[in-house]
């Protein structure tokens, strides 16, 4: 007999796959391009809701890894002209890097706010270094760096002089880019496969040695567990979905030391907050919801974005600590709970 | 033949600072064997722990587990030699349940496939298996103690080392646990930290009391207990008068 969960399960995949699928057929280009661009923050966002809040690392760097992903697709992409390998090359890159960075934090036992501060400081290095790369000295193959203005296209191809970078490609056929809908499926789809991978990463031993690290770092090591190592592996898995995230940022705005920037940074930690630390789903809808209201700001000219985020996050910190989806399911056990056992005694009367 | 220890410590100096918390701890315990400890507060108990167990490097002496020497090993290498912990405050993870506490525990050296029975024994083994599915956060003390207790078991270490196992249950609890150290004394050694006399009576039949960071006294349970310097030294009196 097929469980209840599995139904669920399917029931939710073919709900997912209905609004993937048609979302293009009902929405406008531009909605579909932003909608794109929320999927691939959303990886971003599952990145440090795993880091951060189930393995209690507090990276407050996400973004050094989906700026290293983006610039790393960028250059690969301009110089193999070929999409399929500057994808893998893209992930390695970042994923090597933070599990570089990680061995080195963790081996040399940095924990808490002060790994906190080194992620902020290396993604800040990154913006300034990337930043400093205006002028034809600073090029990686065919691809010039920019600067400030970021990787432009190649001269003489179709992208020559835009901010764009050359999009994906199906798998090894060069001359067949995707269109902005074809990307939205790709994005819409990794988001999900990622949410999957994170939620079957946390049901296996691993998953369970990243909650009790967070939970009491001390009593897993007395149990002889290596926490440093499970912590690499977690910082190593967020640091290539970061990666990945950037990838798709590159396909659709465009590579930036922007990507780096503090403004990014602080976005994330801003909707897994608000989201729920400790829960996946949570920051996931947090960061659509907040994209959202940042773009209908954003037309006001009256009105800074970033103001009004500042002040969601000082109020979700003041009167909803926990987050959204945490409160919802409080709100949802105290209330339905009554109704549950009223409902259940009832026959029996 | 004099049969092997399972942990030797030779010269074992502790100094924070200034403060020297242990000053040259020559002890041993045989395989199979139980130990209490006992001392008043300050002692260098829980100090001493924390140096077997890697938690704190000792400033000078030596530690020899299972024939190894483990002085400058780390904890979790010591762990991973046969050596498990409760601590003196209970460290638990409180927002997993009791299940996931001792699985946990067990799935570190059983194969996935025997994890679920294991976890079960020792739920059984300890009479919680009607906290199984509690958060531990929401325990009492008593049942926090012994859901560690539970834990260290689970991982099946050869050295288990309970700092004060007893504090804050009640009297049913405590009869119970001098019950199922008896029980665990069959397969693993046990150095026990603790303060109720009555329990140490109950479940020890030697005893090493530690006082000022040195080893004052070691022998019969009995014996040690109508020691005047001990009555002394409890009482607050200097073993030096």
């Amino acid at each position: 007999m097929i469980g209840r969960r599995v139904v669920i399960t399917i029931i939710l995949v073919i709900a997912a796959a209905a609004v993937i699928l048609l979302f293009p057929q009902v929405f406008e280009l531009f909605t579909v391009i932003n909608a794109t661009i929320y999927a691939c923050m959303g990886i971003l966002t599952l990145s440090l809701a795993l880091v951060w809040g189930y393995c209690g690392i507090i990276s407050f760097g996400q973004t050094a890894f989906f700026g290293l992903g983006g610039y790393t697709y960028a250059v690969a992409v301009i110089n193999f002209g070929d999409s399929t390998p500057a994808i893998a090359i893209a992930l390695l890159v970042p994923a090597l890097f933070a599990g570089l960075l990680g061995y080195f934090m963790f081996w040399g036992r940095v924990t808490d706010v002060y790994l906190g501060v080194i992620m902020l400081t290396v993604t800040l290095i990154l913006y300034h270094l990337f930043n400093a790369t205006a002028g034809d000295a600073y090029h990686i193959g065919r691809a010039a760096l920019g600067g400030f203005n970021g990787i432009r296209g190649l001269p003489g191809s179709k992208f020559a002089g835009s901010s764009a970078t050359p999009p994906f490609n199906l798998p090894w056929d060069r001359d067949t880019p995707l269109e902005p809908e074809q990307v939205w499926y790709v994005a819409a789809t990794l988001l999900c496969l990622c949410y999957a991978l994170v939620r079957w990463l946390l049901s296996t031993k691993l998953g369970h040695l990243m909650v009790a690290i967070r939970e009491n770092e001390r009593r897993t090591e007395l149990l002889g567990y290596d926490s440093r190592r499970v912590k690499l592996a977690a910082f190593t898995i967020g640091g290539a979905m970061a990666g990945a995230s950037g990838i798709l940022f590159a396909n659709c705005v465009f590579v930036s030391p922007t990507m780096f920037s503090l403004l990014y940074t602080a976005q994330v930690i801003v909707w897994v907050i608000v989201g729920g630390l400790g829960t996946l789903v949570g920051p996931v809808f947090a960061c659509f919801l907040l994209q959202m209201v940042a773009a209908e700001l954003g037309r006001l000219n009256w009105l800074n974005p970033n103001f009004v985020l500042g002040l969601i996050l000082v109020g979700f910190v003041l009167l909803m600590p926990s987050g959204i989806l945490p409160t919802l399911q409080r709100l949802y056990e105290r209330f339905s709970m009554p109704i549950i056992r009223t409902v259940y005694r009832r026959p029996a009367q | 033949m004099k049969p092997k220890a399972i942990i030797e410590t030779k010269g074992l100096v502790m100094r924070f600072g200034g403060v020297e918390v242990l000053r040259g701890i020559d002890f041993s315990i045989e395989y199979g064997e139980l130990r209490c400890l006992i001392g008043p507060n300050g002692a260098g108990k829980s100090t001493f722990f924390k140096c077997i167990t890697g938690q704190l490097k000792p400033t000078a002496g030596s530690i020899k587990f299972k024939d190894e020497w483990v002085t400058a090993a780390d904890t979790v290498s010591i762990a991973r030699r046969g050596m498990g912990i409760k601590t003196q405050v209970p460290s638990l993870y409180d927002g997993l349940t009791v299940r996931e506490h001792i699985r946990l525990a067990a799935s570190r050296h059983l194969l996935r496939q025997e994890v679920p029975a294991a976890v079960d024994e020792v739920l059984e083994r300890f009479a919680i298996e009607h906290l199984a599915a509690q958060i531990v956060g929401r325990l009492a003390h008593g049942q926090r103690q012994l859901v560690e207790i539970a834990m260290v078991t689970a991982s099946d270490p050869d050295l288990i080392l309970l700092d004060e196992p007893a504090a804050g249950m009640t009297i049913q609890e405590v009869e119970r646990l001098a019950q199922l150290i008896h029980e665990l004394k069959d397969n693993h050694s046990l150095i026990i930290v603790e303060h109720d006399m009555q329990f140490i009576q109950m479940i020890a039949r030697v005893v090493t009391v530690f006082h000022q960071g040195r080893i004052l006294l070691e022998g019969d349970v009995h014996q040690v207990m109508r020691d005047d310097e001990l009555r002394d030294v409890y009482l607050g009196r200097s073993a030096d008068e």
